[in-house]
């Protein structure tokens, strides 16, 4: 289980820091054309180590610049679903009563509406291609599920002796929620979370593959996969880098917030 | 002794990574006898059976030789000897029983499966074993689920299981721990009884010297592994050898003891009154039925400064319930309860909050009470944060540094966590938590039957002299009457959320008025196994604690009372006096105090 947690953790560093350093490796830009070079495939004299599209981009740069969105879109996104579902869910489960039933209902309500729906109106809300406009659309539908994790855990723990102790001690009921329940579910929200991020990258890569998420001349994994998938008999390295790069990334993810979660459920830490 | 022993462990040593837990020991067990093994937690006594049974976990490294009349057990497959010529019962029968199979089938089950009976056979056996564990209405038992049966019931079907297979040892590690002393006292009647009847040898893990002088004829002393002392119960009860035992027993608390006397009485008024109080909890009927039971019902007293007053009665009566609502921690009550001159009730809000400054409460557990997360210094300065925000920090570290001394604890302990520590140790810390505001009340739910005797008889050394010194009222709920005897000027004894009986702790347990009262004083332990023995035998307890929500009729302890007579169950007794602020409700207290 450590074996599998560290490998997943070097896959991911590794390819933070090759999205990262990418502009330093490439001579060419990822929105710049290469004249020269239009639909070629992988090279190593052309510098167009993974090929390029049909116009001509590099599709290197381009599918680093595309892991940068996907991360950032990813890793933002499962931040703003945790605030949001943790503030949520542990006032619901602390409170209890009928401001539990209340808050709840409308998780309930909103997780029955097709998510995709909402998402798709939400973007068309703000000017197309907006980058926060996909945070706040992942972000919206994505605590859900993280607000009834900590629903649970607070109801349980708010039996605990510790919590009548801090009541018997006359702390406030924030301050009991913000020193003794949050902390305490801090555990599974992290395992949870971890396990939110390839979510969120799939559902962005899902949106741009739509053509509703990161527009021109940016390109998200989605948009890449979406564009190669039409080239995909005669140039098929434009599908398959891509896809290559979005299946490490999220199988790492996976295999991480898995083991996290392996451990953090087995009684001996 | 000259018998053959039947069970002969030489030199059985048990590491964990190098760490012996149980170190060399060596001891037989004769047919017909009971060995009790006493210790306090992590003295390695339960390790000892588990590796007989080959129930350790493989990480574990056993070596020695045991011998179970010709079979080696540390080399047989476990599973040859389980079940057969060895049985084990344990301290939770619930977690022992399978939720979900009736009662019958789980006893039928192994007769079926290791000795080939047919269904209808095995039924029959199952009923047969629990005539012999004296379970009551065995018909019907047979046809429950494991939690339709009470804590007593259960222990009796697990004991009527491991009787199944005729074993000729039996062990019983800690069997009466999780239970009220009126059915603790039964079951140990019972296996006295199963000794004779049926020749089998008892092992008997424990940590209660009283559990050891009922059924134990030999004695094995355990501390860190090491088997201390091992001698005949008489000699370890009354002289023994080596002083750890000495300690053990003068920590243990004793009925007989010389409690706390009640001062002389104060104009002052009483700090806490309780007037009427009730608590209702709503249940789920049958058909679109809401009901209502009431956990505490009707209940007034009061508690001086400085004094010490002690709840007791069996689980069900409602005591822990009562010290929620004199807290405010739980379900409303109805009824009055007065502080300070304030009606507690009605305050919400900071009104609720202030009030915390002068009411604190230790609880039952002391890991649960003390948050995981959260260091020692942070746990005891957090009442100072909340209610003396103007402190500061250098304030409140200072502060919490004399209180952790005060407590026994030292400096280096402050920056520890919860899990780090023992559990006496977790105990001085949620009371250091209870006792920096320097309240005047302080609620104690249970709050030294978790721990050792050892530490126990600190704990409730330094509860007395808070009393003493502070002059901190406390309300101390206990299912232990020794305990209470050795702390509390003042017991109230409860049954069904009723006060059956209240008054100077002196009078009430020595010239006990009410039924029940006697009987949870008979059904106490005594610390001389003759006399204990004699005790067992004639022993007459009856049921065990109804719920609540099937109060009988007038009298509700009519049903288990030896002197019940018609008129009990027509009229419900008031609270009369007895001299003396001695209160009992009984309708027959006079005919019985002759």
């Amino acid at each position: 289980m450590k074996g599998r947690m560290r490998a997943a953790l070097i896959v991911l560093v590794l390819l933070a820091g090759l999205a990262l350093a990418a502009p330093w490796l490439t001579p060419y830009p990822h929105d710049t054309l290469d004249w020269q070079h239009q639909a070629s495939p992988p090279s190593i004299e052309s510098m167009h180590w993974l090929g390029t599209d049909r116009l001509g981009r590099d599709l290197f740069a381009r599918g680093m610049q595309a892991m940068r969105v996907s991360l950032l879109i990813g890793v933002l996104a499962a931040l703003v679903s945790v605030c949001i579902g943790v503030a949520w869910g542990a006032a619901a489960g602390y409170v209890g009563g009928r401001v539990d039933a209340a808050m709840m209902r409308f998780v309930d309500i909103v997780y029955a509406l097709p998510y995709i729906f909402i998402v798709i109106i939400l973007s068309t809300l703000f000017p197309r291609g907006s980058i926060a406009a996909l945070f706040i659309a992942i972000g919206a539908v994505g605590w859900l599920t993280m607000a009834r994790i900590v629903r649970g855990q607070t109801l349980s723990l708010r039996r605990r002796e510790f919590v009548d102790a801090a009541i018997a001690s006359g702390v406030r009921t924030p301050a009991i929620l913000w020193r003794h329940i949050v902390p305490n579910v801090a555990v599974p929200v992290i395992a949870y979370a971890t396990l939110n991020i390839p979510q969120m990258i799939l559902f962005e890569s899902f949106l741009s593959f739509l053509g509703l998420g990161v527009q021109e001349p940016f390109a998200s994994l989605g948009s890449l996969i979406s564009e190669g998938a039409q080239e995909m008999e005669s140039s098929p390295w434009m599908l398959l880098v891509p896809a290559a790069l979005l299946t490490t990334l999220l199988v790492a993810f996976n295999v991480l917030g898995e083991s996290l979660r392996a451990m953090l459920e087995s009684p001996h830490e | 002794m000259s018998e053959r022993p039947l069970l002969a462990v030489r030199n059985l040593t048990v590491t964990y990574s190098g760490a012996p837990v149980v170190d060399n020991a060596t001891f037989d067990i004769a047919p017909r006898r009971c060995l009790g093994v006493i210790g306090e937690s992590g003295a390695g006594k339960t390790q000892v059976f588990m590796a007989l049974m080959g129930l350790l976990p493989p990480q574990a490294r056993v070596t020695g030789h045991a011998h179970l009349e010709d079979i080696a057990l540390l080399e047989a497959a476990g599973a040859q000897v389980r079940g057969r010529s060895v049985a084990m019962i344990f301290q939770d029968p619930m977690t022992s029983l399978t939720p979900h199979l009736r009662v019958g089938d789980q006893i039928a089950e192994p007769l079926v499966a290791h000795r080939g009976m047919s269904w209808q056979d095995a039924r029959v056996r199952a009923a047969q074993l629990l005539e012999q564990v004296r379970m009551s209405d065995v018909p019907r038992r047979l046809r429950q689920y494991p939690h339709e049966l009470s804590g007593g019931m259960r222990q009796r079907a697990m004991i009527a299981m491991a009787l199944a297979c005729d074993p000729k040892l039996l062990i019983a590690d800690e069997p009466t721990t999780a239970l009220d002393v009126s059915v603790q006292a039964q079951l140990l009647k019972l296996l006295l009884e199963l000794i004779q009847e049926r020749g089998m040898a008892l092992a008997l893990v424990t940590h209660d010297m009283g559990v050891i002088a009922a059924l134990a004829d030999d004695v094995l002393v355990m501390r860190a592994g090491k088997v201390l002392e091992h001698d005949a119960v008489q000699r370890i009860l009354t002289a023994p050898a080596h002083e750890y035992t000495r300690g053990l027993l003068a920590a243990t608390p004793r009925l007989t003891a010389l409690g706390a006397i009640p001062r002389a009485v104060q104009d002052l008024p009483p700090p806490l009154t309780a007037r009427n109080v009730s608590v209702r909890h709503p249940v789920r009927g049958g058909w679109l039925r809401a009901r209502t039971f009431a956990a505490v019902d009707d209940v007034s007293f009061d508690v001086g400064s400085g004094e010490a007053l002690g709840i007791v009665g069996e689980s069900g009566c409602g005591k822990s319930t009562l010290t929620r609502a004199l807290l405010r921690l739980g379900p409303a009550s109805r009824g009055e309860i007065v502080w300070l001159g304030r009606a507690v009730q009605d305050l919400g809000g900071e009104d609720l909050r202030r009030l915390r400054d002068g009411m604190q409460v230790v609880f039952q557990d002391p890991f649960a009470s003390l948050d995981p997360r959260m260091r020692i210094s942070d746990i005891v300065a957090e009442p100072l944060r909340a209610l003396r925000p103007a402190l500061g920090a250098a304030g409140r570290n200072e502060r919490v540094a004399r209180m952790l001394a005060s407590v026994g604890l030292t400096p280096e302990y402050a920056n520890r966590r919860g899990r780090e520590l023992s559990g006496g140790q977790c105990q001085r810390v949620a009371i250091a938590r209870a006792m920096i505001l320097e309240p005047k009340l302080l609620v104690c739910d249970e709050a030294v039957s978790a721990l050792d005797v050892t530490i126990q008889a600190q704990i409730l050394e330094l509860l007395d002299a808070l009393k003493r010194e502070h002059g901190t009222s406390i309300v101390f709920v206990s299912h232990n009457l020794a305990v209470v005897r050795r702390l509390c000027e003042r017991v109230m004894v409860m049954y069904l959320g009723r006060i059956v009986e209240a008054g100077a702790t002196g009078a009430v347990f020595e010239t006990p008025r009410h039924p029940y009262t006697r009987m949870l004083l008979a059904a106490v332990p005594l610390l001389d196994p003759a006399l204990e023995r004699a005790r067992l035998a004639a022993l007459d307890v009856r049921g065990e604690t109804p719920s609540a929500l099937e109060r009988p009729s007038g009298c509700q302890f009519r049903n288990r009372c030896p002197a019940a007579l018609p008129p009990c169950a027509a009229t419900s007794p008031g609270t009369e006096e007895t001299g003396n602020s001695h209160q009992v409700a009984c309708l027959r207290w006079r005919d019985l105090a002759n």
